[in-house]
C-alpha cells in the first residue's frame, strides 16, 4: 500500500467570500463553513472563529482537533464510515492543510475536556499552539443527550475539515511524504537481517466520552485488529473521547500518530516495520483479558520480535498495557511501552495504577501532575466558566488576577501518549 | 453466573434495584469490593477510570462475580493497587462535588457499557 501525502503549507488563515488557498494563506468563507455544520438538525447554533498563534486567546473546553484533508488520487475522501461512504483509506494522494488544524468547542458535561493558549507559558505545552487554529463552537438544540451532543460536536469537526481540505484539491503540495509497506510476506523478504517490529497502538474505549472510531466503527465492539499504518494516517481513526486532556489521542494526533512516522523513518535501515495493531481498552476484566490475549497473539502470528505499545488515558488502561507486554516479554518479543506518568506533583509517587516485572522498557511521555500557571488571556473562545472544572484544575485554580493554576493534566495533547507533544528529557 | 454491582451512586440505586448500594465514599466501595473478594467474589469491571478526571468522582459502581475462579489472582493484585492508587490521588485532590450529576451519569453510563458487554441488561 503506498500513500502520497502532499503537504500544502499554510502560514495564515483569514475569513473572506470563498474558500481557497492563496499565497500560502487560506480563506475561509464563514456562511458557507457555518451552514454545513447547521445541516445537522441537532446543531441549533454554530460560532466560529480563528485563533493565530502568538495571540493572547484561550480556546477551552477543547473536544478534538483535527487537520483539514482532501483526497485527490484514491478511495474515498474524508473520514470513511463517519462523514463519508465507507472505502478504504491509506492510498493514493492526499492534500493536507499543513499548519491548520479544526478545533472544536462547547459544553458537553460539568466535566470539561482542556485547554489550549496560543501565547505564553501554555502555548509551550500543546503543540496546536502552533497551528493556525479554526475553533468551531456548537450551540446544541435543546434537551439534547448528552451521547447525541457528543456525536453532532464530533461529526460537525470532521465534516468542517473535509470542508476546508477541498481547498487543497487544485493546489500543488510544497512537499510530498511517500508512505509506502509491502505485504508482510514481500516485506519479511526484503528485509530478512532487521528485525521485525509491530506497533500496537491502545485507544480509549469505554463508553460515554470515552470512545474511539475505526472507519466509523465503536472500537469497544471490536476485537483488536491488524491495520496498514497509512489507513491511520489517512483518517481511518477517530476520535470520540473528551475528558483526559492531556493524554487523549485527537484525530489530529491519529492523522499524524508520531510512532507510526518514527517507524517509517526507521523502517528498511533499522528495522523492518510490519504494520499496526489496534486494541481497545474495555470496562470488564474479561474484556480486558481477551483483548490483551488477541493483541499479543495477532503480534506472534505475525513474526513480531519487537513490539511498540502506546497507551491511551490512565488508570484502567494500565492493566491492559501491562498485560499486553508481560504476554509478550513471555513470548520473547522485546517490548517497550510509551505512557503518560500520574506521579504526584512532586513526581515521586509510583506513576502507573498498576506495576509487573516484564515491564522493562518505558518510554515517559511526562508527568501529568505537574503544576504550571497560566496568564489570563485577552479573549476566551468557548466557555469562560469551564475553567473551574479543567481537568487538572481545582478550587483555587483561578487567580486574583486571572491566572490559573493548573497540572498538564489540563492542557491538550501536553503528554500525548503517542508522543505527539512538546515535552522532552535532558541529559544532565 | 452471580453478579453484583456494588455502588454508591444513587441514579444505579435507581436503575437496577437489586445493586448492593452504600452511602459512603468511593474509597470505601473500593474496600467494600475488596472484602467481597475474599469472600469468594472476583472482579468483573476495572475499579479505576481510564482518565484522572474521573478519580475525582464521587460516585463509583463495580460489578463483581462468584465463582470466576480464573481472574482471583489478578482481580486481588488489581483491587490492592487501585485502592492504594485512589487513595493517594485523593489525598491531594479531593472529590469534585462541583459536577456531582455529571459524575453520576458517567459512572452509570460506564456501568452500562460493562453490562451490555455481558449481555445481562
Amino acid at each position: 500500500m503506498r500513500l502520497e501525502l502532499g503537504k500544502v503549507f499554510i502560514k495564515n488563515v483569514e475569513f473572506g467570500d470563498k474558500t481557497i488557498v492563496s499565497n500560502g494563506a487560506l480563506k475561509i468563507n464563514k456562511n458557507e463553513l457555518k451552514e454545513i455544520i447547521k445541516e445537522d438538525i441537532r446543531i441549533k447554533d454554530v460560532e466560529i472563529d480563528i485563533a493565530l498563534p502568538g495571540e493572547k486567546i484561550r480556546i477551552i473546553p477543547v473536544k478534538d482537533v483535527i487537520e483539514p484533508r482532501v483526497k485527490i488520487k484514491g478511495d474515498g475522501n474524508g473520514f470513511p464510515g463517519v462523514t463519508h461512504k465507507i472505502s478504504q483509506v491509506g492510498w493514493g494522494l492526499t492534500n493536507a492543510l499543513k499548519g491548520v488544524a479544526v478545533v472544536t468547542t462547547g459544553d458537553i458535561v460539568g466535566i470539561q475536556e482542556g485547554v489550549i493558549d496560543m501565547w505564553g507559558e501554555g502555548a509551550k505545552y500543546t503543540p496546536f499552539s502552533k497551528t493556525n487554529n479554526v475553533v468551531i463552537n456548537i450551540k446544541p438544540i435543546e434537551g439534547i443527550k448528552e451521547h447525541e451532543h457528543e456525536e453532532a460536536v464530533r461529526i460537525a469537526g470532521l465534516k468542517a475539515a473535509t470542508y476546508l481540505g477541498e481547498a487543497a484539491r487544485q493546489i500543488k503540495p510544497d512537499e510530498i511524504d511517500v508512505f509506502e509497506i509491502d505485504s508482510i510476506a514481500e516485506t519479511i523478504k526484503k528485509h530478512h537481517d532487521l528485525p521485525r517490529v509491530v506497533y500496537i497502538e491502545m485507544l480509549i474505549t469505554q463508553g460515554l466520552l470515552h470512545d474511539t472510531y475505526i472507519y466509523g466503527v465503536d472500537a469497544k465492539q471490536t476485537l483488536p485488529t491488524f491495520i496498514h499504518p497509512n489507513e491511520i494516517l489517512d483518517g481511518a481513526v477517530v476520535s470520540g473521547n473528551c475528558v483526559a486532556a492531556c493524554d487523549k489521542t485527537t484525530t489530529y494526533q491519529h492523522q499524524n500518530n508520531t510512532v507510526i512516522l518514527d517507524l517509517y523513518e526507521k523502517h528498511g535501515k533499522e528495522l523492518n516495520f510490519l504494520g499496526v495493531i489496534l486494541t481497545n481498552e474495555k470496562v470488564t476484566l474479561e474484556g480486558k483479558i481477551r483483548s490483551c490475549n488477541f493483541a499479543a497473539n495477532m503480534a506472534k502470528m505475525l513474526g513480531a520480535e519487537g513490539a511498540i505499545i502506546s497507551e491511551e488515558g490512565y488508570g484502567n488502561p494500565d492493566t491492559d498495557l501491562l498485560q499486553i507486554c508481560k504476554k509478550l516479554e513471555n513470548e520473547g518479543i522485546k517490548t517497550v511501552l510509551i505512557t503518560d506518568e500520574c506521579a504526584g506533583r512532586d513526581g515521586l509517587s509510583q506513576s502507573l495504577a498498576d506495576a509487573v516485572t516484564e515491564a522493562k522498557a518505558i518510554v515517559s511521555t511526562g508527568n501529568v501532575s505537574h503544576l504550571v500557571k497560566l496568564p489570563p488571556a485577552d479573549k476566551v473562545i468557548g466557555s469562560k466558566e469551564a475553567i473551574r472544572n479543567l481537568s487538572g484544575g481545582y478550587d483555587e485554580s483561578i487567580c486574583e488576577d486571572g491566572s490559573i493554576i493548573c497540572e498538564l493534566n489540563a492542557i491538550i495533547g501536553s503528554t500525548s501518549e503517542i508522543g505527539y507533544h512538546n515535552l522532552t528529557a535532558k541529559m544532565y | 453466573m452471580n453478579y453484583l454491582i456494588v455502588t454508591n451512586n444513587p441514579s444505579v440505586k435507581q436503575h437496577f434495584k437489586s445493586a448492593s448500594y452504600h452511602d459512603c465514599s468511593t474509597l470505601d466501595i473500593l474496600i467494600k469490593t475488596r472484602n467481597l473478594l475474599h469472600q469468594g467474589f472476583s472482579l468483573v469491571t476495572h475499579p479505576l477510570c481510564a482518565n484522572v478526571k474521573m478519580m475525582c468522582s464521587p460516585f463509583k459502581s463495580i460489578v463483581v462475580a462468584k465463582n470466576q475462579k480464573n481472574n482471583e489472582v489478578m482481580s486481588l493484585e488489581i483491587i490492592e493497587s487501585s485502592i492504594l492508587k485512589l487513595g493517594k490521588h485523593l489525598k491531594q485532590k479531593g472529590l469534585d462535588y462541583l459536577n456531582e450529576d455529571d459524575y453520576k451519569k458517567l459512572d452509570l453510563w460506564f456501568l452500562k457499557t460493562a453490562l451490555d458487554e455481558l449481555n445481562i441488561v
